[in-house]
């Protein structure tokens, strides 16, 4: 048998969203939508024009009444346009942070992480209480979706068809990146909505404002402000930072502020998504005591106390963010007027903000934060006191991937643990935002950031973002083995990163090979401590 | 902890059933040592399949570290299963010592492997966090000497006094060129690394800022050396155990069987 | 400075490891191949296959040198074993091998090596006597899972309990309680708690020896001691009684060490009151010579005042044939000294036994002893060995006979010349060489050398295999009559042969005195009246009235040793029986001798008789199973010494059981030993308990065979 097998190139339109690129008086009539009619096809290259981008990224699904469009915790980068019909958006609230106590809360033990690591791995993701919220219904060329696109977290709300006959564009996100990168009115008028929808959906997300009027709530939000710390560039200062690694400077010393630790607090912060790093003064330096992440608040139990006290209310801590930060400020008499039972309540159940109790040392603190590790979800956590290099995780993981494994049993090491090179499946995902094709998404039910093989056309642009360098670039072979060689003969590439073993029985295959017990896939947000 | 006493007792329980068990036997007038040969070599299949099972990590048989817990306690089982088949005495005959040597190859050099699991990766993280990996020590070790060789042929222009050129040519040129001081390594001894400091640091009495900044550059390469050294011992050790023990096992295994079919030839057929 | 800054390449996209693994695998199996080759090359270039032992065999069988002398499933040379790995085994085979040295009978394979009927009833009576018995849970679980008729199926082998190869010094026979529990359906956890109760140990018949403790305790020694010579009692036990070879028996000393000084005189006589103190072995019944007369009936000369009547010893001389023997018949009804009412009929025996009589009288004097045993062998059909003969005719000096005759039967050659005779026609050699065959009708001679046949288990010795006949009678080198190749018993009796040395003195010396007398008679000398019986107080034959008597020279006559035992075994219930008054009367209670006042007499399974001279033999113990050594207890003897475990019993009427011959109706002048008596240090203080320290498995004798090495030819 041959070594190489020889075949086309991947290429960018190779495979389209619907089961084929639309046809173009379809795409015509889209064009000719609200929506679109804002594009310029002068501001797009010659060979990424917009119909094409429709016509190969968006395909037409058709509903009925009751039909879920896509349900709330999903994992989708799409955006949806209302075409004819109905959508009833469905908000799914999480319950008060004390009804939510997962087992992670529990877990400050390492061991503990490490025997029920698979099953927290499953409760993590769909633990959520639903209590009922309004909806709001949308009509035709309404957009929905956008703001988990964006923001690529999971779904907040549900879709949920609302008449008969009720058919949607969907556009996937490779295309609707290119759409939002070339054309300035379409970016305007999408981060225009996420930004009045992320308000909204935080404060109704939020605890604080559980119950609350949806008329009243979005009377507030249009009080809110929506801000944005750092950039959506952050991976790269990142990398460079991690190269050149400066004597003396912090990677803390370079984040954007956003509170002064004992600053007067006039707002409470939602934080969006993105990461927030909490600081104290100390000996005249500012050091990490914890971290926020998407859907946490922060300034709750000081407002709540200068409430009740009616002294001033001072920031606790400092409140910097990491790589970037997707802030609602809502000021603080609306905090006062309406919500002022949930603060007290807040104040009262959950104490001081749950990241003060924080990892133990600021050493394993810094280099968690510092290094971004916060972002993941599935990060392959080593006890390097147990692991013995015999490589049996990286072989397994190659026997169960073709023979070639998927990560690297190096990474970032901090005292007795170390992160290894595996995909982290971030909360986060930047490598996602690039794809052309669309090939790495995330799993709807998993959340699990995934690479399809097939429509991976090799561009390595999820290599080059992935701040970690947990995607590497190898030879596509076919099942036989074979290489695959376009008709140059130059090696067809793919990108492979740690899938979780999704879709495999048993959970991650380097979790069951070690030995010693040695690794677990934690999530870095919900550790209390790197103990052991 | 509640897991470890739960499988110590489990195993405490199973030796002492084997006695009871082998014990009726012989008060029953039967073989005991054909009983107890039959479970030592049935436990003797089922340690191997732990070996078979880290063949095939793809299938889904259960986690390794579940297999290799089994292992180390039907491993005690074993041993007093051994025990029990000589009826806890040497052996008298050339084919009798040699089974009896094999079968405490394997198991001293098991529990040994499992001592060094327990103890190495601790050793390693004590000396310094970053670890490399086993294949990567040779590159590394390359890598590092070419460096030193060209921190020296630099310095042969400037800074360096004789004593040094010489002390590198006479005794460093060969410390960087292959693995040193296992022995040292491997006792958790730093005394070389201290030596060689030491002799550096006599070398130049007066030196001028280059030749310090050179020397400084040249005991750090030293001390990184080592620590690669370090590495390269206890992994190496973590590694090289299993060329005893698994080489051993499968001899064993080979010399059981026929070990087995030399009993029922002579065997006089009493039960 | 890290040395991460030196590692910067990563080999992600590759197998990590494979090397190494791949080394060790390779080298794993070039390990395995290896070793096997070397081992078949080790045994291919052995010189033998001893290095497959798993341990040196024990120093007894050290000498076997070809692993072939045992185990006989492989076949000699160095792959001679390899055929035997898939060859089904026969333990039994192995088993031949082991008995080719260790001899043990047909039972071998039979648990205990007994007969299965035998074993049969003793678990019946194990079971039967008083026990509990406790099953441990795990002898249930063992019963259970490993039943022992799985196990033995075709019987118990030699391996099953006996592994070697365990050591130069291993000891082959040990087994713990347990291992031997395994079989028995009665099963204890230790002798102190659970072992059943003795039953009647040790004493299980009346002992062969009449000795009534009690009464020689209470009544004769302290008269002896009062009245006579206080030193001729013995103070202790031990005066008596000495511990045997293997420790389990106290045998009795010697009668002439213990017992002479008192009962000497009893024996030969000196005591006796009234009644002759010989046995008379020949006498002349008187008859009634007038009626004879008248009537006509000749039987010759025949003296006037004989007045005595056929000595039952001579019945056996006279009863020779069916017309002899119905002579007797006739004659015991009625009084020969009153014929007066006498039918024809009678007379006419009375004639023949007169000339029978007389014609005994005259071939003994003139045929030699080789007649006297003819007619008894024509009388009972026992052929008789010479050894025996002699003792039996306990060297009757000639001139007894002769001058008997003379004195009684003066013409007794003449008259006999003249009437016709009935010569025995029997030439058939009456001695044989060595031993005798019994050639006799209804008597099983093999039945009758045993004292217990039941009870006794067989032994069997080297030699008898090689034994002649076994039904032949013998004097043994001790005097003892025996059958067959009896081992000889314990005794000694050497006195027995002065005493005949010394008979024939005394025979010469009455020679004398008769001569004497004779001439006397015819010269017209003095008579000279002399008590020949007092004369003879020394034992012998001596001449009284109209008989020829013989008076016991002492303890263990061998006259009338040798007449019982023939006696004995000729005896039969039938009252037509010959030998039934001849014992009758050597065993009556005021019989000369007095030997049946000791040795006892028992009924044989067929009916005969046996006396018994010896207290007990090895081959007689009771209990096979059991093994009691009296000397470790000595040490630990109380102060009441023997009487610690053997107290006296306060039961009445062991002198009455002697009077019948079922040896098992008993009264024990001790109490038996109790289970207790044992259990007080056996199991309370740090004493061994365990099975194998009193019990046996192996009851019968196992022998090794003596070397067969012929006489050299050259």
């Amino acid at each position: 048998m041959a070594k190489v097998q020889i075949i086309d190139r991947p290429r960018r339109w190779d495979v389209p969203f619907a089961s084929r690129r639309l046809p173009a008086n379809a795409v015509a009539g889209i064009m000719r939508l609200p929506a679109f009619a804002a594009l310029d096809r002068r501001e797009f290259p010659d060979d990424l024009q917009p119909q094409d981008i429709i016509a190969n990224d968006s395909r037409i699904l058709s509903f009925r009444t009751g039909d879920v469009i896509y349900a709330a915790g999903a994992y989708q980068t799409s955006i949806f346009i209302v075409l004819n019909g109905a959508v009833r958006m469905q908000t799914a609230v999480p319950a008060p942070p004390e009804a939510q106590r997962t087992e992670a809360d529990d877990a400050t033990w390492l061991r503990r992480t490490f025997l029920k690591g698979r099953q927290r791995l499953q409760k993590l993701e769909w633990k959520r209480d639903i209590v009922p919220q309004p909806s709001s219904v949308l009509a035709q060329n309404d957009i929905f979706g956008e703001t988990e696109a964006m923001a690529r977290t999971a779904r907040q709300a549900s879709a949920v068809a609302a008449a008969d006959r009720t058919t949607v564009l969907e556009l996937r996100w490779p295309g609707a990146r290119e759409l939002l990168h070339w054309s300035d009115a379409f970016r305007r008028r999408v981060e225009n909505l996420y930004r009045i929808r992320s308000v909204e959906a935080a404060l109704r997300q939020s605890f604080l404002f559980n119950g609350m009027d949806d008329e009243l709530l979005r009377g507030i939000a249009k009080q809110c402000f929506f801000e944005t710390h750092g950039g959506f560039g952050w991976t790269h200062i990142y990398q460079r930072q991690r190269t050149e690694k400066p004597s003396g400077d912090r990677p803390l010393d370079h984040e954007p502020v956003i509170v002064e630790d004992g600053q007067y607090l006039e707002d409470l912060f939602l934080l969006r998504s993105g990461f927030a790093r909490l600081t104290v003064q100390t000996n005249h330096t500012e050091q990490t005591a914890g971290f926020l992440k998407a859907g946490e608040v922060f300034g709750a139990s000081e407002l709540g106390e200068s409430m009740r006290t009616g002294g001033p209310a001072l920031a606790s801590f400092g409140l910097r963010a990491v790589g970037y930060a997707d802030i609602v400020r809502v000021p603080a008499h609306f905090i006062e007027e309406r919500a002022l039972h949930a603060v007290a309540q807040a104040q009262r159940t959950a104490g001081p903000p749950r990241q003060r109790v924080a990892y133990r040392g600021r050493s394993q603190l810094d280099f968690v934060v510092d290094n971004r590790l916060i972002n993941g979800t599935k990060a392959m956590l080593v006890d390097t006191t147990r692991c013995v290099n015999c490589d049996d995780c990286v072989r397994a993981c190659a026997a169960t991937h073709d023979n070639v494994a998927r990560f690297e049993r190096q990474g970032f090491s901090h005292g007795k643990f170390s992160i290894s090179n595996a995909c982290m499946h971030c909360a986060d995902p930047v490598c996602l935002v690039d794809c052309p094709t669309g090939a790495i998404t995330r799993d709807q039910a998993t959340g699990n950031v995934l690479i399809d093989e097939k429509t991976c056309i090799g561009c390595a642009s999820c290599e080059s973002a992935c701040p970690y360098n947990n995607i590497r670039m190898i030879d596509a072979r076919n099942s036989s083995g074979q290489l695959l060689v376009d008709k140059d003969g130059t090696h067809i590439r793919t990108a492979a990163k740690c899938d979780l073993c999704t879709g495999r029985a048993g959970g991650p295959a380097c979790v069951r090979a070690c030995p010693h017990e040695a690794i677990t896939r934690v999530d870095l947000r919900e550790l209390q401590t790197l103990t052991n | 902890m509640r897991q470890l006493t739960r499988n110590a007792a489990v195993t405490i329980v199973a030796i002492a059933a084997l006695f009871w068990i082998v014990g009726q036997y012989e008060t029953a007038l039967r073989d005991p040592r054909l009983l107890d040969g039959w479970i030592l070599a049935a436990a003797m299949m089922a340690q191997l399949s732990y070996h078979v099972r880290k063949q095939l990590p793809a299938l889904t048989l259960g986690r390794a570290a579940s297999w290799l817990k089994l292992h180390v306690y039907a491993g005690y089982f074993v041993i007093a299963a051994f025990l029990m088949h000589t009826s806890f005495s040497l052996p008298e005959t050339s084919l009798e010592w040699v089974l009896w040597i094999l079968f405490m190859v394997v198991a001293v050099s098991g529990i040994f492997g499992l001592f060094l699991t327990r103890s190495i990766p601790a050793r390693l993280q004590h000396v310094s966090a970053d670890q490399v990996t086993f294949e990567q020590i040779g590159a590394a070790r390359a890598r590092l000497a070419g460096e030193v060789d060209g921190l020296m042929l630099n310095s042969v222009k400037n800074a360096a006094s004789a004593a040094l050129s010489d002390y590198y040519a006479d005794h460093l040129y060969g410390y960087f060129r292959k693995p040193q001081h296992v022995g040292a390594h491997l006792r958790g001894s730093r005394y070389p690394l201290q030596a060689m400091c030491d002799d550096l640091d006599r070398l130049e009495s007066h030196p001028n800022s280059k030749a310090e900044e050179l020397l400084e550059k040249l005991k750090a390469h030293v001390v990184a050396k080592f620590d690669l050294d370090h590495q390269y011992a206890l992994q190496g050790l973590q590694h090289a155990w299993l060329f005893i023990h698994i080489p051993a096992t499968y001899c064993l295994i080979a010399m059981s069987v026929l070990h087995t079919m030399v009993v029922y030839a002579y065997s006089s057929g009493v039960r | 400075m890290s040395i991460a800054r030196y590692v910067k390449f990563w080999r992600f996209a590759e197998k990590s490891d494979r090397a190494l693994r791949t080394k060790r695998n390779i080298i794993s199996a070039w390990v395995a191949v290896l070793s096997a080759g070397l081992f078949i090359l080790a045994i291919a270039y052995a010189s033998d296959s001893r290095h497959f032992m798993p341990g040196p065999v024990t120093t007894v069988h050290g000498t076997l040198e070809q692993c072939t002398d045992c185990h006989s499933n492989v076949s000699k040379g160095q792959f001679g074993w390899l055929h035997a790995v898939f060859a089904p085994a026969d333990p039994d085979k192995d088993t031949k091998s082991c008995l080719t040295c260790h001899m043990m009978g047909e039972a071998a394979r039979n648990p205990h090596g007994l007969e299965l009927a035998r074993l049969d009833a003793y678990v019946r009576r194990a079971e039967a006597s008083p026990h509990a018995s406790k099953r441990s849970t795990a002898s249930r679980i063992r019963e259970a899972t490993l039943p022992v008729e799985r196990t033995f199926p075709e019987g118990v082998f030699c391996a099953t309990c006996h592994k070697e190869h365990n050591g130069q010094t291993f000891d082959l026979t040990a087994m713990s309680d347990a291992q031997c529990h395994t079989c028995h359906s009665v099963q204890f956890d230790d002798f102190h708690s659970s072992h059943p109760e003795f039953d009647s140990y040790p004493f299980r018949r009346r002992t062969r020896i009449n000795f009534d403790h009690s009464g020689h305790f209470k009544k004769h020694f302290p008269e002896w001691r009062t009245k006579k010579n206080a030193k001729e009692v013995p103070p202790a036990c031990t005066d008596c009684h000495t511990v045997s070879a293997e420790g389990g028996h106290m045998d009795i000393k010697p009668f002439e060490q213990i017992c002479t000084a008192c009962h000497i005189d009893q024996i030969t006589g000196v005591e006796r009151a009234t009644g002759p103190k010989g046995i008379t072995l020949i006498s002349l019944p008187g008859l009634d010579l007038e009626t004879l007369k008248e009537k006509n009936v000749d039987v010759g000369e025949w003296p006037e005042d004989a007045e005595g009547e056929i000595s039952p010893l001579m019945r056996l001389l006279i009863g020779r044939d069916e017309k002899h023997r119905n002579t007797l018949k006739v004659t015991d009804e009625l009084d020969l000294l009153d014929l007066t009412e006498a039918s024809d009929a009678q007379i006419a025996e009375v004639k023949t036994l007169a000339w029978e009589v007389k014609r005994l009288v005259h071939t003994l004097t003139t045929a030699g002893m080789t007649d006297f045993f003819r007619r008894i062998k024509s009388a009972t059909g026992a052929r008789i060995s010479k050894d025996l003969a002699t003792q039996l005719s306990a060297s009757m000096p000639h001139d007894v006979l002769l001058a008997a005759q003379r004195e009684w039967l003066p013409n007794l050659a003449s008259e006999i010349d003249e009437t016709p005779g009935e010569e025995n026609e029997d030439t058939s050699p009456v001695f044989t060489t060595e031993t005798v065959s019994d050639e006799s009708s209804g008597t099983d001679a093999a039945e009758q050398e045993e004292e217990d046949a039941e009870e006794k288990p067989k032994t069997v010795s080297a030699s008898a295999a090689s034994a002649g006949q076994s039904g032949s009678w013998r004097i043994d080198p001790f005097g003892r009559l025996i059958k067959g190749n009896q081992p000889p018993e314990d005794e000694e009796d050497d006195e027995a042969e002065e005493e005949a040395s010394d008979q024939e003195g005394e025979g010469s010396d009455d020679e004398v005195d008769t001569a004497d007398s004779d001439v006397s008679e015819n010269n017209g000398a003095e008579e000279i009246e002399v008590d020949t019986e007092g004369w003879t107080e020394l034992g012998g034959w001596y001449r009284k009235d109209f008989a020829i008597l013989y008076r016991p020279v002492g303890h263990a006559d061998p006259f009338l040793r040798a007449w019982l035992d023939l006696t004995s075994r000729l005896f039969a219930e039938d009252e037509n029986n010959l030998a039934r008054p001849a014992f009758e009367e050597l065993t009556h209670k005021d019989a000369q001798g007095q030997c049946a006042k000791c040795h006892s007499v028992d009924a044989t399974k067929n009916a005969s008789r046996v006396v018994n001279w010896t207290p007990s033999s090895l081959a007689s113990r009771e209990s096979p199973f059991t093994l009691f050594d009296h000397r470790p207890h000595f040490g630990v003897a109380q102060k009441d010494g023997c009487f610690s475990c053997h107290g006296m019993s306060k039961a009445k009427g062991y002198l009455e059981t002697y009077k019948g011959t079922d040896p098992y109706t008993y009264v024990p002048n001790f109490k038996q030993v109790k289970k207790e008596t044992c259990a007080a240090c056996h199991g309370k203080m740090q004493v061994r308990q365990d099975c194998l320290l009193c019990h046996k498995y192996h009851v019968n004798e196992i022998a090794t065979p003596v070397l067969t090495t012929e006489v050299p030819k050259n």
